[in-house]
C-alpha cells in the first residue's frame, strides 16, 4: 500500500484506482516506445525496470501523454529531453528568459573593441544546444554558458552586446530550434568599461591592457553608467559602495565571463556596505556573479540595487539581521544561492524591511529564483520596524531546512504582495522553542490592510523543530487579506495549519492538503 | 483537495501520474505563467496545484 507520505518502490507508482496501492506504470519516451520497449527511462522515479515479456508500449511517433501498452496497461509516453508535450505531440521547447544582470549597457568598449560591448548574463530555461542571442536586433557573441540543476533549475548565457545593436531601448531574445524566447528589456547606451585584477596597478587607467588592482579604487573612480569587471578570480575582503548610480545609469560590478569574484569574510561590518560619505544610502548598483562569505551581514541592498546570480555562504554564529538586508525601492535579489550556517536565531537569508525612522512607504521588490539551504531563522522575512513596505513579489525560490519559516510576512506590511511558485522543504526545523516553526508564516497584524496572494507553492514536511511552536505547514495570523490558492501543504504527524491560526473566510481555495484533513475553511461551498 | 496520490515519490514533489493535484487549480487573474521547472503553467485543462505542473 502507498499514500500520504509513503512512496511506492522505484518500480511502481501509487494509483488511486488501487485505493492507494502500488502499480507498475512504466514511463516511456516516445521514441523508445516506438522502437524498443527496453528503452525505459532508467533515471525516472517511475522506472519500471524491464517490461513484462510481450507487453509493448503503444506510443505513436512524436506522441506524448497517457497511453497503453499491448497488455492494456497504462503507460506514459514522454518526450525526449529538449522537447515538450503540447496537445499530445512532442515539439521543441520554447526558450524562456527569466532575468538578466544588466538592463542597459554600451555596445562598444570590451577590451577596447569597437564591435563588442558590455558582457551581459541572462538566466532562463530551455536554451537548447545552439542558441542565438540577439540584442536590439543584432546577433551577439556568446562568451560563456553554464547550468545549475536547482531547484530552481537555471541555465545562463553570458554574451557581449554587439556593436551592431541599435542604440536606445530594446530587448534581449534567444532563439533555439527556430523558436524565439520572450523578451527581456535592455537599453543600449553609452558607458565606460573598466577592469580590475590582482596583477594590475591602481596607477593604471583601468583598461583591459592596464587594469587596476583594487576594487575599491575602481569604485572610487566610478560615475553613473560605468561597468567594472573583475578578472583572474580576484578576492577582496570588503566592498564599500560609497557613491550612487542612477535609475537609467546604474553602476555595475561583475566578474569577466568564466571568472569569479570572491568577497569576504569581513572582520568588522557587512561585506558589502552601501553608504555615501554623508550617511545617505548609496543607490542603483548591479552586483552580479559574486561569491560572498560572511560572518555577519553580507550586503546592504538599497534603492535600485540588483543582486543577481551570486552565492552567499554564512558562517556559524554569524550576527546581524540577515545576509542580504533590503531597504528602499526597486530592489531585486535574483538567482542567488544562500548556504546558511547556524547563525544568530533571527538571522534570515533575505530580510526586506523599511528604512528605520522613516514613514515614507517603500517597496517594489522582487525576490526570485533563489535557493536557500539551512539557517536558524526565517529564510525570507518581509517585515518592518521602520517605513511601511509594499509590493513584494516572492517567486520561484527553493528553500530547504530553514530553522524558522521559509517565508514570513510580519509587521508594517502594506499594499499588495505576491508569493508564487515557491518550493519549501523541511522548513521550521530549528531548535528554538519560542520561535515559529511554520513553513509559511503570515502575521500582518490586526490593523493591516495588506493584500497577499499566496498561490502555487509546495510546502513539504514543515514544522519538524522540537520546539513545536506554530508547528505546521502554515501559520495564519490576524489582519490583512490573504488569498491562499492552489498551494500544496504536506506533512506527516504534524498539523498542516499551525495551532493558533486565524481561519480565513470559508471558500473553495483549492489547496492540496496531504497528511491531515483539509481545514473546514478550504472546502467547496 | 485531498486524496492519493500527490507526488511522484520521496524526493520528487512533482505531481504523480493520476495525482489529485493535476488540472485542479482554480484560475487566478494574475497567476504565474510557468512552474518551478520553467514549463508552461497550464499543460492540461487547468493548471496543476502546487509548484510543479505535470508535463510529459
Amino acid at each position: 500500500l502507498c499514500g500520504a507520505l509513503v512512496a511506492c518502490s522505484g518500480r511502481c507508482s501509487c494509483l488511486p484506482s488501487f485505493g492507494g496501492g502500488c502499480e507498475d506504470i512504466p514511463i516511456v519516451r516516445s521514441d523508445a516506445g516506438r522502437r524498443d520497449a527496453g528503452g525505459l527511462d532508467a533515471g525516472s522515479s517511475f522506472d519500471a525496470g524491464p517490461p513484462d515479456a510481450g507487453c509493448t508500449p503503444l506510443c505513436d511517433p512524436l506522441a506524448c501523454g497517457p497511453g497503453r501498452d499491448t497488455c492494456g496497461r497504462e503507460v506514459l509516453c514522454e518526450c525526449e529531453p529538449g522537447s515538450e508535450c503540447g496537445e499530445g505531440t512532442c515539439r521543441p521547447r520554447a526558450p524562456v528568459l527569466y532575468f538578466s544582470d544588466l538592463t542597459s549597457g554600451p555596445r562598444t568598449g570590451w577590451e577596447g573593441s569597437d564591435t563588442l560591448g558590455a558582457a551581459v548574463t541572462v538566466w532562463g530555461r530551455h536554451f537548447g544546444a545552439s542558441p542565438e542571442v540577439r540584442v536590439n536586433g543584432a546577433v551577439a557573441e556568446i562568451a560563456h554558458r553554464a547550468t545549475s540543476e536547482g531547484p530552481p533549475p537555471l541555465e545562463r548565457i553570458t554574451f557581449f552586446v554587439p556593436g551592431a545593436a541599435l542604440d536606445g531601448p530594446g530587448s534581449i531574445t534567444i532563439e533555439s530550434s527556430t523558436i524565439v524566447s520572450n523578451e527581456l528589456p535592455f537599453t543600449v547606451r553609452d558607458g565606460r568599461i573598466f577592469y580590475v585584477t590582482f596583477l594590475g596597478s591602481d596607477d593604471f587607467d583601468g583598461s583591459w591592457m592596464y587594469p587596476w588592482q583594487n576594487l575599491s579604487h575602481a569604485v572610487a573612480q566610478a560615475v553613473p553608467g560605468d561597468l567594472i569587471y573583475v578578472r583572474d578570480d580576484a578576492a577582496f575582503r570588503t566592498l564599500e559602495l560609497d557613491r550612487s548610480g542612477t535609475a537609467e545609469l546604474p553602476i555595475a560590478i561583475a566578474p569577466v565571463p568564466g571568472s569569479t569574484l570572491v568577497l569576504g569574510p569581513s572582520t568588522s561590518s557587512a561585506v558589502i556596505t552601501s553608504m555615501l560619505p554623508g550617511g545617505s544610502p548609496a543607490e542603483h548598483w548591479v552586483l552580479s556573479g559574486l561569491r560572498v562569505t560572511s560572518t555577519g551581514e553580507c550586503a546592504d541592498a538599497r534603492t535600485g540595487f540588483r543582486i543577481v546570480g551570486s552565492s552567499f555562504r554564512v558562517a556559524d554564529e554569524a550576527t546581524g539581521a540577515a545576509c542580504v538586508v533590503v531597504t528602499g525601492d526597486g530592489v531585486d535579489v535574483l538567482g542567488s544561492a544562500f548556504v546558511m550556517g547556524a547563525a544568530a536565531r533571527d538571522y534570515a537569508a533575505i530580510a526586506a524591511r523599511g528604512t528605520a525612522g522613516s514613514l515614507v512607504p517603500e517597496g517594489d521588490r522582487e525576490l526570485a529564483y533563489n535557493q536557500v539551504r539551512g539557517g536558524t531563522g526565517a529564510a525570507i522575512r518581509i517585515a518592518s520596524d521602520g517605513a511601511p513596505i509594499a509590493d513584494h513579489f516572492v517567486h520561484d525560490n527553493a528553500i530547504f531546512d530553514s530553522g524558522g519559516p521559509a517565508i514570513a510576512f510580519g509587521a508594517n506590511v502594506a499594499g499588495d504582495h505576491r508569493v508564487f511558485t515557491n518550493l519549501v522543504v523541511r522548513a521550521g526545523s530549528g531548535a528554538s522553542a519560542d520561535a515559529s516553526h511554520a513553513g509559511l508564516r503570515f502575521d500582518l497584524g490586526a490593523s493591516s490592510t495588506a493584500r497577499v496572494s499566496v498561490a502555487f507553492n509546495t510546502v513539504y514536511d514543515a514544522g519538524a523543530g522540537p520546539g513545536a511552536l506554530e508547528s505546521g505547514a502554515i501559520f495564519l495570523g490576524p489582519g490583512g487579506e490573504l488569498i491562499l490558492s492552489n498551494n500544496v501543504f504536506a506533512s506527516e504527524g504534524r498539523p498542516l495549519v499551525a495551532d493558533g491560526s486565524t481561519a480565513p473566510p470559508p471558500n473553495d481555495y483549492r489547496n492540496g492538503w496531504l497528511g491531515d484533513d483539509a481545514p473546514l475553511w478550504d472546502r467547496a461551498p | 483537495v485531498s486524496g492519493f496520490p500527490f507526488f511522484r515519490g520521496a524526493g520528487d514533489l512533482r505531481p504523480a501520474v493520476g495525482s489529485v493535484l493535476v488540472d485542479r487549480a482554480v484560475q487566478l487573474e494574475d497567476g504565474p505563467s510557468r512552474d518551478l521547472d520553467g514549463n508552461p503553467r497550464t499543460a492540461g485543462a487547468s493548471a496543476d496545484i502546487g509548484a510543479y505542473e505535470l508535463v510529459y
